[in-house]
């Protein structure tokens, strides 16, 4: 069945839908840009070794003194903080991963999705803790999500360049970044 | 086309490589307490300056990755990009190999480093990929000399 569609005269005057518009589309670029370095810099200070005076290991004792819920600050006690070294280097790599695929506009869905599980545990370590904004943790959040939703390193990053490839080819791989652009 | 557009992306990774490479060796000349740390433009700024804390050595991975990957990017030779590629990616892990160790040299083991070095080798390896996987078939003849003989078509 063929669809023929007919122009309305006033849609190429007019831009109605916000994925349309150059501006809203190049913003959703630099925003994932903007995400991606946030995460470069601060994988900066994530270095072993891990203790509970510095770095994550003291975010992590930081949740536990000032609870926010009540099961994760249990989990963070009795295990993360008990196998602080695994977890330390877990931080640190997913982090950097963020940074990289982020910047690159590489598997952006898949990676804006772990942002915002990283933005949640972040969230249930210190958001009661002192002189911390807790809006900054949400904001965090939810940039990842419509980052996410909006397929974001389709525009001026990788995704956007190479899903036409990876449509063309039938492999796991091909297909598997496909779902994650 | 996406053969085009690809080599397009591989130009830009390749160009801010490059770019960032000559900042930070010229930003380590001007270092006074240590490598990059107080350099022009970095020292007083927190979020520069701890973002390209590298050496003059990442500087010139950098450099030297960026301008393999520009050049094999302009003359459609792939093995100049994975060539760029792989050296991001042994520069990358050189700086990687010291986080965690107190005693390695300045511009070492800062994972942020580390990770700037993975973008680039990312970036050139995975469209270096892409390029390899369209077919001779769909990639663009004619004007820019890429006739059968041509770089292009050796490609």
């Amino acid at each position: 069945m063929s669809i023929t569609r007919t122009r309305d005269p006033a849609a190429s005057t007019s831009v109605d839908r916000p994925a349309d518009d150059k501006i809203a589309r190049w913003s959703l670029g630099a925003l994932r840009i903007l995400m991606g370095l946030l995460w470069l810099q601060n994988v900066g200070w994530k270095q072993p070794p891990f203790t509970t005076s510095r770095g994550v290991g003291r975010y992590v004792a930081l949740g536990v003194s000032n609870e926010v819920f009540a099961p994760y600050a249990w989990f963070s006690k009795h295990v993360v903080l008990q196998n602080l070294t695994a977890f330390g280097w877990g931080v640190m790599v997913v982090e950097l991963c963020l940074a990289v695929f982020l910047l690159l506009g590489l598997a952006t869905r898949f990676w804006a999705l772990v942002g915002a599980g990283q933005g949640i545990v972040i969230t249930l370590s210190v958001l009661h803790a002192p002189h911390e904004w807790g809006w900054a943790y949400w904001m965090l959040i939810g940039i990842h999500l419509v980052l996410a939703a909006t397929a974001a390193g389709r525009v001026a990053g990788l995704d956007g360049t190479l899903r036409p490839v990876w449509r063309s080819r039938h492999g796991r791989l091909s297909r598997l970044l496909l779902r994650c652009s | 086309m996406s053969f085009d557009r690809i080599r397009r992306a591989q130009l830009v990774v390749a160009l801010l490589a490059a770019a960032l490479g000559v900042f930070v060796i010229f930003n380590a000349g001007f270092a006074f307490s240590g490598p990059g740390e107080r350099g022009l433009l970095m020292g007083d700024s927190y979020f520069i300056g701890s973002l390209f804390r590298l050496n003059s050595l990442g500087g010139v991975a950098l450099l030297l990755a960026g301008g393999s990957g520009a050049i094999g990017a302009q003359r459609n030779r792939s093995a100049l990009v994975w060539v760029g590629a792989t050296l991001a990616l042994v520069a990358g892990i050189v700086v990687g190999a010291g986080i965690g160790d107190a005693e390695v040299l300045i511009g070492t083991g800062n994972p942020s480093n580390a990770a700037l070095l993975a973008t680039v080798a990312l970036g050139l390896g995975t469209t270096a990929w892409a390029r390899n996987a369209i077919p001779e078939s769909d990639r663009p003849r004619g004007p820019r000399g890429a006739g059968p003989t041509s770089a292009a078509a050796k490609y």
